[in-house]
């Protein structure tokens, strides 16, 4: 019992001795632990600080760590001076206009939380490269920011942060049909006409239903709807189509599965857009007037001329030809329904009155035919006066109020140059897409302006 | 029962005494590693700053050249900087931010964008590197040792060292004041002004010419190259190659110079309008230029010297009359040899050394030179390295232009003859000779294009 005991002690002794002696971990005391946490108290930092961190609990990371790119590829750092310039534009270009749309709730939840900026793109080695990642809703990494212009982030930042809105409510499923057969994982080596003619806003936007959904998101909202429109009309019947629906699909799922009113973000962003970029004339209508946007519909029962106004020379011209119209027959009583400026040719126009019996009935047009010039650089339009290119129908309904027509409408449209842009007034988000507005050069309260619409 | 007690308190015993003993920091470098490791970056980052002159900075890339710069470090996180890159970054201080973190190690890194950082840069648009890896340079350094007034790191990723030395006020003043950039312009200059530099080596009982060979381009190919060759006393060539960056006085060879037959070359200096290349031992080397290059001419053939060509009806001397014939039979041929009537052309014969080609060009113009039509005959060639001879097998017929029928001379003396290069001097200017080794009474002597 007793060598027993011996050997029991003499076991545990060896046993607690090597255990002893096995125990070299030392624990890291986190207090005295070396973090990487790199703060400087520059104007910039105090400006970050007052800007994200306090208001939308924002981190901004401007100095470079590897850890926040594909550690295979160079990555250089962004440079200092630049990174007030673009994280004003995330500001004013994003978080801004969530929360004037949204609520302020919505963007503090909701925005990533980390935003890490690089200086140049992470490249691969055949040229391909990315110029912005999310993660996990979280963080968002901004590249190639030392030599692009600070909006150059914008389509990426509302590419991503659609990607993060796409984990709180899921793409609808009748998306992904729209254009199923064509995506294909070997997006970068399709050219961009090609994209463009299946229905898709680039090649990235080919490579898979989440990114084409958002690039519809970011480009709608970015590069607005004439820009969008502009370019569905370029594509082919059915990659128009295709493009519409898919703008329908977005407009639909922030409006209802998000609640959030797209048109007023993008109306938001739009005057943004146009604020710091007033010479990209492809924010404005100037590109777009005559080839994209073929008609203007003029009814000034409309509601909203009474919201944003009208000038009186136009709406005397409007309501003197009204009057004519309905004077013309003391039984029938024609009401003049509207009036619709319409570019029916590179150079020829048509300004049609509608009207019909008071009794109601069909719908009677008078169309009177024009010349037109059109600037699209500058959005000058001149109309002239033309001999009617017709006779009958339309063209001898014309006939019967030409006196009233030339007094009234032709003297008001002629001899004077017009310009095309914006309504100049705070317009509802429902009509900003929808106005256009010429004002006459030199004489800015004269003008008149309609509904657009893009066929004639 | 009480054994067994016993035991119990012995366990007891033993497990308290062992787990004070563990308590007890045994540690082989005597603190614990964060404590160690904060020490480190305390100290570091109080060297960076603590010099007040700044820093002069060394650093290689994998693909370019050597690249020098003058660093300040101030204790707020920022650093500025000059630079041997561009010509603004000779001259015009950037300003960028800096920070020492633990990353296997101390670790200095260039955390915003500054002159360093377009080495690193992954569009070949910004400084000319190749895409996605720039000039294989870093802009995060792990921190090696510190040694007098020298720190040294090495780059994370592509390993290629940075040395940080303490600048003197004076050098202070000059960085300040744009002397990095005369002397670069200055050792431009002396190395354009002079097409083939050497130093004359006296090494033991052996005397030996070393020609220097600058490549000055700053680019990501073979940018920024220092080379050494020398013909060998059994008549073949060696040659080695490094990299360099300019510096306040001249050029640094960098990684601690460029060893060549025996001798350590660590850097030029230019002094008094004249260069002079230092060795390790503080030797002076004055570079001076040579008529002809050091190399023989068959070492150059391809790469100094592209082709050898006998310009429109004009004949050097030197030129044997077997030689002259064969040169004759072409110009004299342009106007009535081929059945059309040319006034202008040329004859050459260029090198592919890579393919070890030849090719016979034969061009003829109606318009005096401006335009005009080329006929080639290709060969292949072998090269015997130790005598310079060269032997043609014919590769490829002639094709193309209209001078093929007045090349016949010329392609007959290729085909049947090995021949030799060497340089040829007259009136101060350099020309090729082309001798055959089976007949040395045909000799052409030609330009050297």
């Amino acid at each position: 019992m007793k060598i027993l005991n011996r050997i029991l002690i003499l076991f545990f002794l060896t046993f607690l001795y090597s255990s002893c002696t096995k125990e070299e971990i030392k624990n890291v005391d986190f207090s005295k632990y070396n973090d990487d946490d790199p703060q400087t108290n520059t104007e910039l930092d105090q400006w970050l600080k007052n800007t994200f961190l306090d208001e939308y609990n924002i981190d901004v990371v401007y100095r470079y760590n590897r850890y926040f790119h594909d550690p295979e590829r160079n990555v250089t750092p962004v440079l200092v001076d630049r990174v007030k310039p673009v994280m004003t534009a995330v500001l004013e270009g994003y978080l801004l206009p969530y929360r004037k749309v949204a609520g302020e709730t919505f963007v503090k939840k909701y925005a990533p939380k980390e935003w890490v900026l690089l200086g140049s793109p992470s490249l691969a080695s055949d040229g391909t490269g990315v110029a912005g990642t999310a993660a996990a809703g979280r963080r968002v990494t901004l590249y190639a920011l030392n030599d692009q212009s600070p909006n150059f982030g914008m389509i990426v930042i509302h590419h991503e942060f659609t990607h993060i809105l796409n984990q709180l409510v899921a793409i609808p499923t009748d998306f992904e049909t729209i254009s199923k057969a064509d995506y294909n994982a070997d997006w970068s080596k399709i050219p961009a006409d090609t994209a463009l003619k299946y229905g898709f806003l680039n090649n990235y936007a080919m490579g898979k239903y989440t990114e084409d959904y958002a690039e519809v998101a970011a480009h709608l909202l970015v590069k607005g709807q004439a820009w969008y429109d502009n370019y569905a009309s370029r594509s082919s019947v059915l990659g128009r189509s295709k493009l519409k629906q898919k703008e329908m699909n977005v407009v639909n799922y922030f409006t209802s599965g998000l609640k959030v009113d797209f048109r007023a973000l993008q109306k938001e962003i739009q005057e943004y857009m146009k604020k710091t970029a007033p010479t990209d004339a492809s924010l404005t209508l100037r590109p777009y007037v005559s080839t994209l946007y073929k008609t203007v519909m003029i009814n000034l029962n409309n509601a909203y001329y009474t919201k944003y106004g009208i000038s009186n020379n136009f709406s005397t011209a409007y309501n003197n030809m009204k009057a004519a119209i309905l004077s013309y027959s003391p039984t029938a009583k024609y009401n003049m329904d509207f009036m619709q400026i319409r570019f029916d040719g590179a150079n020829t126009a048509t300004i049609r009155l509608a009207f019909t019996a008071a009794a109601g009935g069909t719908q009677y047009f008078a169309d009177y035919s024009f010349s037109y010039t059109y600037n699209s650089a500058t959005g000058e339009l001149n109309f002239t006066k033309v001999n009617q290119v017709g006779t009958t129908g339309a063209y001898s309904n014309a006939n019967l109020f030409m006196a009233a027509f030339k007094a009234n409408v032709e003297s008001y449209f002629t001899g004077k140059t017009f310009e095309a842009s914006r309504l100049n007034v705070d317009v509802s988000p429902v009509d900003y897409n929808n106005l256009g507005a010429f004002y006459e050069k030199g004489n800015a309260t004269n003008y008149w302006y309609g509904t657009l619409g893009l066929t004639l | 029962m009480m054994k067994l007690k016993n035991i119990l308190y012995m366990m007891v015993m033993l497990i308290t005494v062992s787990s004070c003993k563990n308590e007890q920091d045994n540690l082989v470098f005597g603190e614990r590693p964060e404590v160690r490791m904060n020490e480190k970056i305390d100290s570091l980052n109080s060297a960076l700053v603590s010099a007040e002159n700044g820093w002069k900075a060394i650093l290689g890339t994998g693909l370019g050249g050597g690249y020098s710069f003058y660093m300040n470090f101030d204790d707020q996180q920022v650093v500025n900087m000059l630079a041997d890159l561009t010509t603004t970054s000779l001259t015009t201080v950037a300003k960028s931010n800096y920070r020492v973190k633990q990353d296997n190690g101390a670790t200095l890194i260039f955390d915003t964008f500054n002159y360093i950082s377009l080495l690193n840069d992954p569009s070949s648009s910004t400084f000319g590197g190749i895409i996605r890896d720039g000039y294989k340079s870093d802009i995060e350094f792990g921190f090696l040792y510190s040694k007098g007034d020298t720190l040294r790191f090495i780059g994370k990723r592509y390993r290629e060292t940075l040395l940080l030395i303490k600048a003197s006020s004076s050098e202070k003043n000059a960085y300040e004041k744009g002397d990095l950039k005369v002397s670069r312009d200055n050792t431009l200059k002396f190395f354009t002004d002079n097409s083939n530099p050497y130093i004359d080596v006296t090494s033991g009982t052996e005397t030996y010419k070393m020609a220097v060979t600058m490549n000055l381009l700053s680019n990501s190919v073979n940018g920024k190259r220092i080379e050494f060759a020398s013909l060998l006393p059994d008549g073949t060539t060696s040659a080695s190659k490094g990299k360099y960056a300019f510096t306040l006085d001249g050029v640094t060879i960098i990684d601690g110079g460029l060893a060549y037959r025996g001798v350590n070359y660590v850097s030029l200096l230019f002094e008094s309008n004249k260069m002079y290349l230092i060795d390790g031992k503080a030797g002076k080397h004055e570079v001076k230029n040579s008529l002809q290059p050091i190399l023989p001419l068959f070492k150059l053939v391809g790469s100094k010297f592209t082709s050898m060509r006998s310009p429109y009806k004009t004949y050097y001397p030197g030129t044997s009359p077997k030689g002259l014939t064969i040169l004759q039979r072409f110009h004299n041929g342009l106007a009535v040899g081929t059945g059309y009537s040319f006034n202008s052309g040329y004859m050459e014969v260029a090198w592919d050394v890579v393919n070890s080609r030849l090719e016979l060009r034969g061009f003829s113009s109606q318009n005096g030179g401006n335009s005009g039509w080329i006929t080639t005959i290709g060969y292949n060639y072998t090269l015997d390295d130790v005598t310079g001879t060269y032997k043609c097998t014919l590769r490829a017929a002639a094709s193309g232009g209209y001078t093929a029928p007045i090349l016949d001379q010329m392609n007959s003396f290729l085909l049947n003859n090995s021949f030799r290069l060497d340089y040829y001097t007259a009136n101060g200017n350099l020309y090729g000779s082309m001798t055959s080794v089976e007949d040395p009474s045909i000799v052409m002597i030609l330009d050297l294009q």
